[in-house]
């Protein structure tokens, strides 16, 4: 299969059940917004090292905010649930609260299937020393905690929902330029679509990894049959005209949200067709053995 | 199904405790059986039949046709569906209210929503004193839902509230949110004299400059704390004027009551 002259790989993308939620920062403006945002999900690309893996979703306007300010929507994903807790609390007590003029509020309603709500403000309220309080709005608790700036007014938890992490596709072309401009398209397209972050940087992971390591302690190593380098030494999966890979990595709340996000994604980087060097799309997975979820690429572009 | 009528046929003859009419207790009766119901008035039950003519219907869609300050405890414990009265009631309408609407088209007396923990009250002329307030004795004062009231308030509206929203479109009378120990009271129009005397924690917005506070407030400058972005909206809900009163503008800020818990605040317009 070829998308605009572009060659498919017969493959499938492996990915993980997750539990995820979402909350939106606001503040006096778009730029604290995103900042505390941008703050919030660094180091988050992989629960390998992270414990979570996070990213900024969208913008949001006045209108769409619950306290009518700007704001930012930002996904979190673990593997469990207090896993989830934990990572999130720590994130938003230490560059949420901190931040200048930010509020913090649930993302989302508990769904049927929804675990457990991860706390928010149910336990950085004690930041408050005694003056904390909480306001009943709605049917909602919220707490309201004294700083510096005035007060920081935090949702008390924000729901909990299953959700599927790793959704990925490699981009195997002729050269790193090429390969870097066909991501770069690919996660603008990506990231226009709600529900869906990309948690590593800028979108784009350059280290793929394979499953274990000669190495005892490691659980993941460079993916070697993709690295260009080493051709010739390991069994590569490699085209002599191939030298550069880069994967895009996806997170979504729903199978159908990862599947429509690779859709955008791929098509976005086969646009150019194979004059612009992109020579050929694969994915990442284990063999099916290890994740819940599988998107074969032909499939999910069909 | 048509709403369950109750019209009032002649005047009251005494008291009379309407707090056994609530849909629970009224699903399956026939009209016959509902118009045999004895109410207590005074020392003597009286048939509901003599004193109201009954037209069957859902019961938990409740009409009262014809009010009386006399009509006592109307709707309460109501925990689900909807009492109307047209007129006026008595003391203790809406009193331990859980669930469900009660709308009072016309005034109340005393202890209207005394000590309700759910659903919405409304009165859409002025409730007599102890809005939502404890009964004699009694250590807790209204716990939740939302207590309406289009006209005036009268003294000690939301003594010793412990949760909800109690709206008041016109004036309150003295003693307002006494001894409040949480929740919201709003008031749009003035707080009578010794506003928030005792108030351990809660907030009491004012739509009107404050004037006359316990001197056990102090205040704290102006300011806007963001949880009115998410609260303003909710009272508006009720009574539209509170967007442009509270509207963009710092609002003045007073805590209290520093004779106890002092934790409370008040917040008013410039």
């Amino acid at each position: 299969m070829h998308l605009n002259g572009v060659e498919i790989e017969d493959t499938f993308a492996e990915a993980f059940g997750m539990q995820a939620t979402r909350v939106i920062i606001t503040a006096i403006s778009a730029r604290w917004a995103r900042t505390a945002a941008e703050t919030m999900t660094g180091f988050a690309t992989s629960v390998i090292g992270c414990g979570v893996e996070a990213g900024i979703e969208a913008e949001l306007t006045p209108a769409q905010t619950p306290d009518g300010r700007p704001g930012v929507s930002v996904l979190l994903f673990a593997m469990s649930g207090d896993d989830l807790a934990k990572h999130l609390e720590r994130r938003a007590g230490q560059c949420v609260l901190t931040c200048p003029t930010t509020a913090l509020f649930a993302g989302m309603e508990a769904g049927p299937e929804g675990g457990k709500p991860v706390p928010l403000g149910q336990r950085l309220r004690f930041f408050g020393d005694g003056h904390q309080a909480s306001k009943l709005i709605d049917g909602r608790r919220y707490w309201r905690i004294p700083v510096m700036d005035g007060e920081f007014l935090c949702a008390e938890q924000s729901a909990r929902v299953k959700a599927v992490g790793g959704g990925n596709f490699l981009v195997l072309a002729t050269g790193v330029e090429a390969a870097l401009a066909a991501c770069e398209a690919a996660v603008a397209a990506m990231r226009r679509l709600p529900n869906v972050v990309l948690p590593f940087p800028g979108g784009v992971v350059r280290s793929g990894s394979k499953v274990g390591s000669k190495y005892k302690a490691l659980p993941a190593s460079t993916n070697d049959a993709y690295c260009p380098t080493l051709r010739g030494l390991v069994e590569s999966r490699l085209a002599p005209d191939i030298r550069a890979v880069l994967e895009i990595v996806v997170n979504g709340l729903t199978d159908a949200d990862v599947r429509g996000a690779l859709r955008a994604g791929i098509g976005a980087a086969c646009a150019g067709g194979p004059e612009s060097g992109v020579r050929r799309i694969s994915a990442g997975n284990y063999g099916g053995r290890l994740g819940q979820f599988h998107y074969p690429l032909r499939e999910v572009l069909a | 199904m048509s709403a369950l009528t109750l019209e009032l046929r002649r005047p009251l003859p005494g008291r009379v405790d309407l707090s056994g009419l609530r849909p629970d207790r009224l699903a399956g009766l026939g009209a016959a059986a509902i118009e045999r119901l004895a109410l207590p008035c005074g020392r003597t039950p009286v048939a509901l039949g003599e004193l109201f003519r009954v037209r069957p219907g859902d019961p938990a869609d409740l009409r009262i046709l014809g009010g009386d300050p006399r009509l006592d405890r109307v709707a309460a414990g109501l925990d689900g569906g909807r009492v109307l009265v047209e007129g006026e009631v008595g003391w203790y309408a809406g009193e331990g209210l859980r669930g469900g609407v009660l709308d009072i088209r016309g005034g109340s007396g005393p202890f209207t929503g005394s000590a309700m923990a759910g659903g919405e009250i409304h009165v859409r002329g002025d409730a007599g004193e102890r809005l939502g307030a404890p009964r004699a004795g009694e250590r807790r004062g209204m716990a939740g839902g939302v207590l309406h009231v289009y006209g005036n308030a009268g003294a000690r509206a939301g003594e010793r509230m412990r949760r909800g929203l109690l709206l008041v479109d016109g004036d309150a009378g003295e003693y307002c949110a006494a001894r409040l120990i949480a929740g919201t009271v709003a008031v749009l129009g003035r707080a009578g004299a010794l506003t928030g005397t005792g108030m351990r924690r809660g907030t009491l917005l004012l739509g009107t400059a404050a004037e006359g506070l316990p001197p056990t407030f102090n205040a704290t400058g102006a300011w806007r704390p963001g949880f009115l972005e998410l609260l303003i909206p909710v009272l508006a809900r009720y009574q539209p004027a509170w967007t442009e009163r509270l509207g963009g503008d710092p609002l003045q800020r007073w805590v209290g009551d520093l004779a106890t818990d002092g934790r409370g605040e008040i917040f008013a317009p410039d």
